[in-house]
């Protein structure tokens, strides 16, 4: 591996210092500081309106960050012209708890509609990549099929392909097991693990599944009372 | 693998295609009304250039150089045509109208050689007249020129009353054609306003997005404007049959005028108000968009 590449590796993927989150006009979360490592699994625990969304959509630039610093790959939070927030978004895949698909058409056309926006032109190499992550999420049968076609742990598995379609080194996501049953949920589990072990991919994952946490550890921060904290105790009593 | 859930209609069909419905039948209503605007502009174009306009020539004045004068009436811009009619003629139509030989009362022909000029409709009013008039009378062969000032007065008076007032009605008729249209399309759009935020989200750039949106529109308004104008000509025609003989048919530059104007109004309205609505909902935050 080449120095490059390796200062590349240890340089966090999120980097937060001392910044505001606002969700509307009211500040959520203050003076939050927050590093996370490639290939990195962080859970982001706390209760509902506790600000965890505000600030994962904080990190996909859906919130800007007014105060504070925040870089994610190399993106600079608080500099982030309106033009380059859809190049921040294709450095991290995002899994959704409402899935976000495109409805009005079939997943291997929410699959390749990521990639040609994203600039991949070869009809025959967009087949194959999309083969390949939906043979990831074990969905390779399902190529056909419109969304809501398929089950909500189904739905979640195809964002979750969309998400790895661009090789992102991180992704955010946001409550991804909140609408699945247990079953279903520790199936997504075991596949963002498997990601995150695999890959070496960094996943910051907001959740209030304690059981899960149980069952996969990682490290732990808790939104609690307007600030974000390193939850020692429970990562440590896992 | 086929299930009973394999039928699936596409949801985005239907909006387009109320869209295009309400499109079309907004343009074709557009079309009637400027349908009969053109057909009311060449009314009074028609009266206007049916106004004669009489030269009165000297006694003295022979064949050629009647001749040569109407040649240079004709090569003139504002002339549309000229008729010669010596005095022989002109006793004949007299003879005609009166039911009389007044020549065997009177026992010669007091007429003199006269020309009938028709003038564009362009240059068929007082002003134009006036100094057409008086250019023609610079020629030293022309005695007098006859016109109905008054009946020209009244047709340029009443042309020009009908025309601001037909601008003035279409203007208006196209502003709220735009406003339904625009209505239209907006409500379209709102239910693909998800989609448009999930395709932000997964990092696609806002032409990219737009741009499929942008062609559909161009693609909705042709289709409603050629839906208009095919219903307005099986309209015309209908009316032309059983109804009223209006010529239409013989004038059908005038209909792909109108058919044009719709081409043109049914694409810009269309393109520029899906254009908008798209980039209100790419701007817009998801709490806003419930």
């Amino acid at each position: 591996m080449s120095e490059e590449q390796q200062s590349k590796e240890s340089k966090p993927v999120i980097s937060l210092a001392s910044a505001n989150i606002y969700q509307e006009d009211a500040l959520i979360l203050n003076g939050v500081n927050l590093n996370v490592n490639p290939g990195e699994f962080v859970y982001l625990i706390g209760k509902t309106g506790s600000g965890k969304s505000s600030l994962l959509k904080t990190l996909y630039a859906d919130i800007p960050l007014t105060a504070g610093e925040g870089f994610i790959n190399e993106f600079d939070l608080i500099k982030l012209k309106n033009k380059q927030i859809p190049f921040l978004r294709r450095g991290i895949g995002i899994v959704f708890q409402d899935f976000e698909l495109l409805m009005d058409r079939s997943v291997f056309e929410n699959l390749s509609f990521v990639l040609e926006a994203t600039g991949w032109t070869d009809k025959k190499k967009i087949k194959a990549r999309i083969e390949e992550v939906l043979n990831q999420v074990g969905l390779d049968t399902k190529h056909f099929k419109m969304p809501h076609e398929l089950s909500g742990g189904e739905q979640q598995r195809v964002v979750i392909a969309r998400a790895l379609l661009n090789h992102p080194p991180l992704i955010l996501a946001d409550e991804p097991t909140g609408n699945l049953d247990p079953e279903t949920s520790d199936i997504i589990m075991n596949l963002l693990f498997t990601i995150n072990q695999n890959l070496n991919t960094a996943v910051l994952m907001a959740t209030h599944n304690y059981t899960l946490i149980e069952k996969y550890p990682g490290r732990i921060i808790k939104c609690v009372d307007g600030v974000l904290k390193e939850d020692e105790t429970m990562s440590m009593s896992i | 693998m086929s299930s009973p859930q394999q039928k699936r209609p596409k949801k985005s069909s239907p909006t387009y295609f109320s869209s295009i419905l309400s499109i079309s039948l907004i343009l074709f209503v557009l079309g009637v009304i400027g349908t009969f605007f053109v057909q009311s502009s060449r009314l009074t174009q028609t009266l206007k250039e049916n106004m004669a306009i009489q030269l009165v020539l000297q006694e003295s004045v022979n064949e050629s150089d009647r001749l040569q004068l109407s040649k240079q009436l004709e090569a003139e811009v504002f002339v549309k045509d000229v008729e010669v009619i010596d005095k022989e003629e002109a006793a004949a139509l007299m003879k005609e109208d009166l039911g009389e030989d007044f020549l065997e009362t009177i026992g010669y022909n007091p007429l003199p050689d006269a020309i009938v000029l028709h003038v564009n409709a362009v240059y068929s009013n007082p002003d134009s007249l006036a100094w057409i008039t008086e250019k023609i009378l610079s020629n030293q062969l022309v005695v007098a020129v006859n016109y109905d000032e008054n009946l020209s007065k009244n047709i340029t008076q009443f042309s020009s009353k009908v025309l601001v007032g037909m601008l003035i009605f279409l203007g208006l008729l196209v502003l709220i054609s735009f406003i339904i249209i625009d209505n239209t399309i907006k409500l379209a759009m709102f239910s693909q306003r998800f989609i448009i935020r999930s395709m932000q989200l997964v990092g696609a750039k806002r032409w990219f997005i737009t741009k499929p949106f942008v062609f559909r529109a161009i693609f909705n308004g042709v289709l409603s404007a050629v839906i208009a104008s095919l219903a307005l000509l099986v309209n015309m025609y209908l009316l032309e049959k059983y109804l009223i003989d209006l010529n239409i048919f013989s004038h059908y530059l005038d209909f792909l005028m109108v058919a044009g104007v719709l081409l043109l109004l049914g694409i810009v309205i269309s393109l520029l108000s899906t254009f908008f609505a798209v980039r209100k909902y790419l701007r817009m935050k998801l709490d806003d968009l419930y």
